[in-house]
Order: C-alpha cells, then structure tokens, then sequence
C-alpha cells in the first residue's frame, strides 16, 4: 500500500485557511469577507475565573435552610469586593451583621447556606494571525482566514502564534548557534537560525526581546528550558543536532524580511494540529492548484523522512518498488526509494515517509 | 485502567458469552487501532473453523481522512483477495448475510482502540472502598481519569469545582455508598458535582454515569437530569457492600458510552450499523482491550492454565489475566511505546533505557532525542539498528509498568515480588507481533516480566487476538478452534527456575526427548547461571525434559512436558529473582549473550 500516514506541507505557495477559534463562545467580530490584519482581533469571549464559596449562614449565625431571607443579591446580581451579600439585626435590632464579598464576582448559586462567588471574568480575546480575508464564519467561535503564501509545517513548537518580521540569522551559514550574535535588527524579529539550539542561545533570546525562534533541532535533555524561553520556540526537524532540510531553508531565506506568522502550538496527539510557519504572499496571477491530502505515494512526488537516520530531511520519491524490503533493523516493509538532497538514493519504508503537498 | 471482575464473576460472564443464536459460516472482524487497522476472516475448512485471511492498512482516523472506513475498505480488500471472498457489494456495503459461495458473510464483529481516550472525573467517597472500585471499574474501557473528588480530599468545595470546569470532562463517573447505607457524605459530594456542572457552558456538559448507594437514583436524576439536562446513565452499585465488589454494571455503561463517543468519528458508525445488521446482539462497536480480555479467557479455559495476555500499543497497553480462578483486565492508555512514548518517559530515568542496549548511544540525550521525535511521529518504524533496540528498550518498560500496575488488582497475588506462574503468555500488538525476529518479543517479555515456572509462549503475529475475542459470543466454538488450529504462533516453552547461583556455575544438566526419540538418542545440555539457552523444538513437537538442577528450583520437578515452538525450548537461567550485572561492561556482555541466545537461529 503505496500511502503514508503522515501528510504535511512544506511550499513556497499555496492558498491557507485557518480556522482561529475561541476556546468557549463569544462574539464574533467579524463579518464574511472583511480583509483583517495579523493583530486584528476578531472574537471576544468572557471566560469566567475562580469560584469562591462564602458559608453565610454560618457567619450570620442562621440555619441555611433560613438563609434565603436574608440575603441581599440575588443569583446572577454583581456584587463588588466588601459590598455585603447578606445581613441581619440581632440584640433587639441594634446591632447588625454583614456578611460582605471577598470578591468582584457575579452570585452563581445559594447552596447550603453559603454563596458561591464567580470571579470577575477574564476576556480572551482571539486575532486573525495572518492578514487575509474571512473567508467563513465559525458562529460564537470565531473564524476561517484565507490568504496567499508560503507554508512551512514543522515538527514541534510551544508558545503560541506570534506575528513578526522573519530575520535569518546569518543565512548562509550553519554551525554554533551563538548567542552574542544577536543584534539591534533581530530585537522583536522572529529569528531563524540553521542550527541546533543550546542553553546560552535561548537565555540570550530571552535578554534580547526576539519575538520569536526558529531552529532546525535541540537536544531533548533541553526541554526543561525550552519549556520556560520567554518567546515561542520552534523546530522544524526535530530533536537532535540536526540541520534545516534544504527546502524549507530556501523558503526561509526567499523571504528573509517579510512579516510570517509562527503557530508554535505543540502538535497535538488526536487532531494531526501542528506547528507552522506561514509567510502571507501576494496571490499569483494562476490559481493554485488544491492540495488533496490522503493520494497514494508516486514517483516524482516529495516526501519527509521522520525516523532516523535521515530524520527531517525532504527528498524526492523515484521509485516504488514492490513488495517488502529489508531495513538495517531487520524488518520488512514496503516503502519507496528516496532521493535526498545529497543525491543519494535511499529505500524508506512508507510508515517513516511523510507526504509533502 | 482496569477491569477487574470479581463476585460472582463466574455467572455474570456465562450470562454473557452464552449466545442465544450461534451464527454459522463465514465470520468477519474488524479492529481499528491507534496505528493500524485489522480485518480478519474465520471460515469451515474441513469441518473445522479455522483464520482463513487477513488484511491491514494505516487507520484512517485523524485527518486527512477523518474517517475510519478508509483503512477498513482497504483491510478488506486485502482480506477478499487473500481470502477469495466478496465482502463489499457495489455500494461498499458489508454483505451479509452470505449470498452465494464465497459472496458476504454470515456474522460481524467491530472492535476500536484508536482515538482520543475519553476524559472522565471520579467521584467517590472512600479513596480505599468505593474509589478504589470506581477506578477498577472506569479504567476497563479507554477512559483517561482526570480528576478525583472524595472524602480524603483536601480541596475545599470551590477548589474542586474550579478544577472540575478545568477538567472539561466527557463524563463523571459517581460511586460511593453501600446499599442501604447513609447517603448524607455522597449527598454533599454530589451538590459540588452539580454546582459545577451548572456553571458549565451547555455544549461542555457531560454525561453521568452513576454506580452507587441505590437509594440515590433518584436524586441522581432529578438533580443532573431533570434539573441539568444532562445525560445520566444508571448500573448497579460498584460496592453494594463493604465486603462484595460488583463492577459488571458499570463496566456495561462504560462500554456503551464509548461506543457512543466513537459512533461521532467518522465511519464507526457505518461499522456499528454493520455490527447490527450481521449481528444485532452484540450491539456497535466494542472495545478491544474486552475482546483481547475474552480471548485470554478462552485461552485459559482450554489449556486450564493462569494465562497472561499483554497488548503492547502504541497509545495503550492492555494487560489480561486469568490466575487463581480470577479474571481481569487492565487498560493503561498512557503506556505504549508511540503515542504514549512520552507519558512513559516521564515514570522513568534514561538509565532505565540504557540499561537495555547492547550498543548504547554515548549520550543519554540521544536516547531521549529517539524517543522525543518517536512522540512526534508515532506510527514510524525502527529503521536502524540502535533505534530498534531503543524501541524493544522502552517496550520492557511499558510491559513493566503495566504489569505491576496490574498485578495490584489480582486477589490473592502480592503487589511485588516475582509474578505468579503462568501456563501461558500471550504477546501481542505491533510492537510485539512485528517484530524483525521473534526472539526480540520474546526476550522483551522475559526481561519485563522475568516469569518463573514453565511457561508456554504465543505470539500474535497475524493480529487476530481482538477479533477472535469479538466473534466469540457469536460463534464460540469457532474462536475455539481458530485458536486450537495455529492462529497465534507458539514460540515455545520457557523454562524459568527459581534461585539464584553464581554468574557461570552449571545450575542444571538435562535431556530433551522428544517424542519418537529413544532416550539413548536424547539431547544432553548444560545451563550456567545467568544465561539463556535454547534448545531446537519444532512448533506443536512435545518432547520430555529431564532436568538435574543446581541451586535452582523448579517446585521439585524434574520431568517436563514440554512443546516445541519456533524459538524451541527457551531455558532462562538467569535466576529469580533477577539482578542486572552492576559493571557496565558486565552488562553489555551480559545483554549481548542473551539477544544472541534469543536471536539465532
């Protein structure tokens, strides 16, 4: 069975829509077929913070089932720090009890003779990410965005999406990834460099304000630091001390300067979501063919390889060979014949194949 | 996850199995896993039934497919041209029942691990007493706890409701009370549950499955269905009293929710529809971790042996025995050795790997950068030498984790200490049916598990386990007889003495006679401690051992009735308990004897 399992794509041109959602309802606010920016803001939504529960009752030194009579909100009423949710007269009337709110919050539920309190809600707010047009609408949610670009998939990222201008750090060269070779042009870039990150690199990012990293590898045993940078951090191979894959280099280096978009989500397990990077173009004067992902392997076709030892690099499939055949580990699978950058051709069984569009 | 099924087992699961039509002829299963997607066809030959075909494809369930026919079409392709028989009609519908010689089937069972577990929140009363059961219960089937609210809680109320909304669960399973006990602590538990779900946005509501004090059905469903509007599922109480453990009724719900979840991924239901047309009693698509538990118990019953099964995934690993008369099943569903390569990674240390490899990588972050970029790319193959012993590394670890994580539910079994004697083990799962040699599961096994006694070793190559466990209520007599007539390979005896000798001192002389052999012209063999031997047994060969032992004890026996398999007579004198070699180059030595002992040939 000439199909892979893994489908990615790796382009310096194709039409990308995405859908940017809130992670409950809200407000939509946007309409079909306005052109928006990167930082526009196009739903809104109130996420509710910490409940708190205040045991009135007990402070008013009434039963709970005799609360209700009491009580100075209502479900659903607001109610200010220090503003009282309850009261009543005792010692004949002269004195009075009150029971004020911990809290800015909304009165969510009366329950056993105590209040529960729900914070101030904290207002998330989701923006287009890329400049482009809105191509549909997802209702209470959010939106689809469409434009024209490059479109990179990577292998892992962690920090989020960030918008910025894209600088090569010294884009023909590859090597160390020196931390005193940031300068006042990569302050609030998103930068790109052609090797293996390391501890001292990621601090000296972190010092220097880059929006953003991109960087073919780093050593798992860095995860820990990377899990703490200051900015999104992106791979586009893997974990290792590997380099960039020739072409998503090219691509980088075309458009070294431009704003790019960087999703540096981590890949999720079940829904195939990963990281990427896409590069808003002008549209070509042709239309650009659709992609459709889930088409048999072919000759001529590119591919990524995902397991060691040529993991992360794009090649060219030039033969299909039929049946199984023999890897160094020692078992049989089919899979395609390679040819790598390097020109040298390599049989890689279709479970390590990715199919690049 | 785990299912243990306790008092009064024995009737409850005859009641199950027992079929109230046995279906005939051609019989058809379908197993969609994480990674791969299985259909197997069992059919008469010669009055027997026997695995006649099977076919396999990448499973299709995440995007670009979003929908699991496609790999089911394909393994069925497979299974019609192997198998000579038409499956699919011209509209792609499963026929059934069969038409003409060789046109459809007559019976049809689907069985799913793949996919995003479920998320589920427990709530119970006593961590050790109902919880403990709840827990038992909830984790037969693939259902991720996030959470557990108790009395031995020491949130307060508003906490456990915050860290409710934030587990954004699929369903929250209640438990807790005895029948006829007091409902008051429950009754507090359940208010919190209320509160929180009522704060819920409507579409994030979950269901709830109750299996508690029965005297609060009632307010169960008066409280979150008539009030809420949720969806509340009822089955008998997990602990009807402190004494007695019933988790039949709960694990029946469990399995319907997630037949219900997985009905909203594109193409199960197509295969549920299939299930009820071909066979309505079985009802959708059932879990394979049930499936592979009933084909362990079947294996079991005819061999009248403790059988051992072990499901090495790559999200989930299931472990299924029977042993002393007790039958469970545990599904852990981040243990494997792909998708959940990273949850593993995190219970132990990169020396817990290292200490595996015959060619370590000289840095430890090496072997975490095989597994980080496995994590990223789970369905991938080990291509090289170095990264397939790091795949069978990480695959000991996950079998022992799961296994002593199981062992805890079997009564009457210590939580540590060496494993009880199996007759039998099972291997089964991609990771331990593909391997390049059998002697790689096998030695896998061996190092996780270090079993003691004689044990007969089989392995599932073919990927049938799950869907023979799936047709068995269908046709029981056919899973017999499909397992009877060579579907899983036997690998061999393992002989496994206990004691423990000198590294190099002769602990055992011996004969192997097989049968037809005169003794005279019988093999004569030494073992020395800390080694493995093998000694050539065709599979399905019965031969006589006789044993002279050193130091080491196999309960007194020195004449065995062993079976041959294609690793022959496996005989691990490496003693129980076991102890690695501490000098590192010991170890590598050590390691390379036992993989070359286990690998040629």
């Amino acid at each position: 069975m000439s199909y892979t399992q893994s489908y990615a794509r790796v382009t310096p041109m194709t039409l990308v829509r995405r859908l940017r959602v809130l992670p409950r309802p809200g407000a939509v606010l946007i309409p079909t077929g306005r052109l928006v920016k990167a930082n526009e803001v196009i739903a809104r939504a109130a996420v509710p913070s910490e409940h708190r529960f205040v045991n009135v009752a007990r402070l008013l030194r009434v039963p709970p089932d005799r609360l209700e009579r009491y009580l100075l909100k209502n479900i659903g009423d607001t109610v200010k720090q220090g503003e009282p949710l309850a009261g009543r007269r005792v010692l004949l009337g002269l004195r009075r009890i009150r029971v004020a709110s911990p809290m800015d919050g909304v009165v969510k539920a009366v329950t056993g003779g105590r209040v529960l309190l729900e914070g101030e809600p904290e207002v998330v707010e989701v923006q287009a990410s890329v400049p482009g047009r809105v191509a549909g609408i997802e209702r209470d949610r959010g939106a689809t965005i469409e434009t024209h670009g490059a479109l990179i998939q990577i292998a892992w990222g962690r920090g989020g999406v960030v918008w910025g201008v894209l600088k090569m750090m010294a884009p023909d060269a590859e090597g160390c990834a020196d931390p005193g070779a940031f300068n006042i042009d990569h302050h609030n870039a998103i930068v790109a460099i052609n090797a293996p990150l390391n501890e001292p690199f990621l601090r000296s990012a972190g010092e220097k304000r880059i929006r953003a990293i991109i960087a073919p590898s780093a050593d798992a045993a860095l995860l820990p630091v990377l899990e703490e940078a200051l900015c999104p951090v992106a791979l586009t191979q893997g974990f290792g001390d590997m380099l960039m894959s020739s072409a998503i280099l090219d691509i980088l280096r075309a458009n070294n300067g431009r704003e790019i978009a960087l999703d540096a989500a981590p890949p999720e397990r079940w829904r195939a979501s990963r990281p990427e990077i896409i590069i808003p173009l002008p549209a070509p004067s042709e239309p650009v063919a659709p992609y459709v992902p889930g088409e048999p392997l072919q000759v001529g076709q590119r591919v990524r390889i995902l397991a060691s030892p040529y993991l992360g690099e794009i090649g060219e499939v030039v033969d299909l060979p039929p049946g199984e055949q023999c890897l160094e580990s020692g078992l049989w699978l089919p899979g395609a014949d390679v040819r790598l950058p390097s020109k040298e051709i390599v049989f890689v069984p279709f479970t390590n194949l990715e199919h690049l569009g | 996850m785990a299912e243990q099924i306790t008092e009064p087992e024995e009737q409850t699961e005859q009641a199950h199995e027992e079929p109230s039509i046995v279906i005939t002829g051609p019989l058809l299963a379908v197993d969609v896993g994480t990674v791969t997607t299985r259909a197997i066809l069992l059919d008469v030959i010669d009055g027997s039934y026997r695995f006649v075909a099977r076919g396999e494809a990448p499973t299709t369930a995440t995007p670009p497919w979003g929908d699991v026919l496609d790999g089911v079409y394909y393994a069925l392709r497979q299974v019609s041209e192997a198998g000579g028989r038409i499956l699919l009609d011209s509209t792609d519908a499963l026929i059934v029942p069969e038409q003409a010689a060789f046109e459809g089937i007559n019976g049809f069972a689907a069985t799913a691990s793949s996919g995003e577990p479920v998320r589920a929140v427990l709530v119970g009363l006593v961590p050790d007493v109902s919880v403990s059961s709840g827990r038992r219960a909830a984790e037969t089937t693939y259902l991720l706890i996030q959470d557990v609210l108790s009395l031995g809680d020491e949130r307060n109320q508003a906490e456990q409701i915050n860290a409710l909304l934030a587990a954004n669960p699929d369903v929250i399973v209640i438990v807790g009370g005895t029948d006829g006990g007091a409902t008051q602590s429950l009754s507090k538990l359940i208010e919190t549950v209320v509160v929180a779900c009522s704060l819920m946005p409507e579409e994030q509501q979950p269901d709830i499955l109750f299996a508690g004090n029965e005297a609060m059905r009632t307010e169960i469903g008066e409280r979150f269905q008539e009030n809420l509007g949720l969806q509340v599922f009822l089955a008998g109480n997990v602990r009807p009293s402190l004494d007695v453990e019933r988790l039949d009724g709960a694990q029946e719900q469990l399995a319907a929710l997630f037949r219900s979840y997985k009905s909203e991924t594109g193409g199960f239901d197509v295969l549920g529809r299939w299930v009820d047309a071909a066979t309505p009693t079985v009802g959708g698509v059932t879990p394979t971790a049930h499936s592979f538990g009933r084909t362990i118990r079947i294996i079991a019953a005819m061999e009248g042996a403790d059988t051992l099964g072990i499901d090495l995934g790559s999200a989930t690993t299931t472990i299924a025995a029977s042993v002393h008369g007790g039958h469970y099943l545990n599904v852990f569903g981040n243990v494997g050795v792909g998708h959940s390569v990273r949850d593993v990674l995190a219970r132990i240390q990169p020396e817990h790997l290292r200490r595996w490899l015959v060619h370590p990588p000289r840095r430890d972050e090496d072997i975490l950068n095989a597994l980080w970029n496995k994590w990223l790319y789970p369905t991938t193959a080990p291509a090289t030498l170095e990264s397939l012993e790091i795949e069978y590394a990480v695959a000991r670890e996950a079998i022992r984790i799961a296994a002593l994580s199981a062992r805890t539910t079997w009564r009457g079994v210590p939580s540590s200490g060496l494993l009880p004697p199996f007759g039998i083990i099972v291997l089964a799962g991609a990771a331990l049916g593909k391997a390049p040699h059998p002697g790689w599961s096998a030695l896998a096994v061996l190092d996780a598990l270090h079993p003691v006694g004689v044990t007969q070793l089989l392995l599932d190559t073919y990927g049938l386990t799950a869907g023979v466990g799936a047709l068995a209520p269908l046709n029981p007599t056919a899973a017999v007889q499909t397992l009877e007539t060579g579907a899983l390979l036997k690998l061999g005896t393992v002989i496994a003495p206990v004691g423990r000798a000198r590294r190099g001192d002769v602990v055992m002389h011996g004969q192997l006679i097989p049968e037809g052999v005169p003794p005279e012209e019988a093999r004569e063999f030494e073992v020395r401690a800390g080694s493995i031997v093998r000694l050539p047994l065709a599979p399905g060969v019965r031969a006589e051992l006789r044993l002279r032992l050193r130091r080491m004890s196999l309960d007194g026996r020195k004449r065995l009735e062993v079976t041959g398999g294609a690793l022959g007579v496996i005989i691990d004198a490496r003693g129980r308990p076991w102890r690695f070699p501490r000098d590192p180059e010991q170890r590598i030595e050590a390691l390379h004897e036992w993989q070359t002992a286990m690998l040629e040939g």
